[in-house]
């Protein structure tokens, strides 16, 4: 029963802490439904949280496109002095 | 899931490590930190602990990618330590604060994909490297690493919970920053 009730307030009476907190855990998870719902209810009537969900969702596709660049970068350029390779081979606590 | 080379000795592994990966580890190291002993250590420093956390390493990511993930935050506590970034960090330890207090500005996304993308990648670094210790971590190995939720919970032997928090806690500080240091006066 309060199950049902914490879910009604969710998708009627979100706040903006919460609203903003589920809009980061989109990136981790699958939101049950109630919490979609109540968050992009929240959202329609609420600038800010609006503005929250797209600016964390920008910068997480940012540090995706940085994250490829990054692999590249991996492949190509300057090689490891071989003494220093031979030192970290004979490495002991 | 066992990595491929599934051996009981981590000791036999190193050297096969290190003709594999040190390359791609200096390159990574050598973009981000100037100094050339510096980097030396800190490829030790990785090796090492390498060595001693395989027995939990369960393959869940590549043997490169896990390696550059723990030289990705021995660099970051070696900058941590040159830096000792005190007042940046106080600027940054207050939890986001917009919900209580002025509208957000939208931001015009428009100019940091086109000409100043170097600088606004500058700033993005520098942001990340501003984060509280408590929580630079946790995103780190989640948006650079791109590791899965149970691993960065075992490596940073914390809650599922306490995780999200973190993760939450990190994106809105990182807004914040980017929104002071690159948005503003351009958003409408």
């Amino acid at each position: 029963m309060t199950k049902l009730r914490e879910k009604l307030r969710l998708i009627l009476l979100m706040k903006c802490a919460e609203a903003s907190q589920l809009a980061s855990e989109s990136l981790e998870r699958r939101l049950a439904w109630y919490e979609t719902v109540g968050m992009k209810g929240h959202q329609l009537f609420c600038w800010s949280c609006r503005q929250f969900r797209r600016q964390i969702l920008f910068l997480h596709q940012s540090l995706q496109r940085a994250k490829h660049a990054e692999k590249e970068e991996l492949e190509h350029g300057p090689v490891l002095d071989v003494r220093v390779k031979e030192r970290l081979k004979q490495l002991e606590d | 899931m066992q990595p491929s080379e599934s051996n009981s000795d981590p000791r036999s592994l190193l050297s096969d490590w290190v003709d594999e990966h040190a390359d791609a580890l200096y390159r990574f190291a050598l973009a981000r930190v100037g100094d050339e002993h510096a980097i030396e250590d800190l490829l030790q420093d990785t090796y090492l602990a390498a060595v001693k956390a395989y027995p939990g390493f369960r393959g869940e990511a590549s043997v490169r990618t896990w390696l550059i993930a723990i030289l990705r935050l021995k660099i970051y506590d070696y900058h941590r330590q040159q830096a000792k970034s005190a007042q940046a960090e106080q600027r940054l330890e207050h939890p986001p604060s917009f919900q209580r207090t002025e509208r957000l500005q939208a931001w015009n996304y428009e100019a940091s994909q086109t000409v100043e993308r170097e600088e606004f990648w500058k700033v993005l670094r520098s942001c990340v490297s501003k984060l509280p210790e408590s929580v630079a971590k946790a995103f780190i190995l989640r948006e650079l690493d791109g590791f899965s939720g149970d691993l960065i919970c075992n490596t940073l032997n914390i809650s599922k919970r306490n995780l999200a928090v973190r993760l939450f806690r990190a994106r809105g500080l990182l807004r914040d920053c980017l929104d002071q240091n690159w948005f503003d006066g351009e958003g409408a």
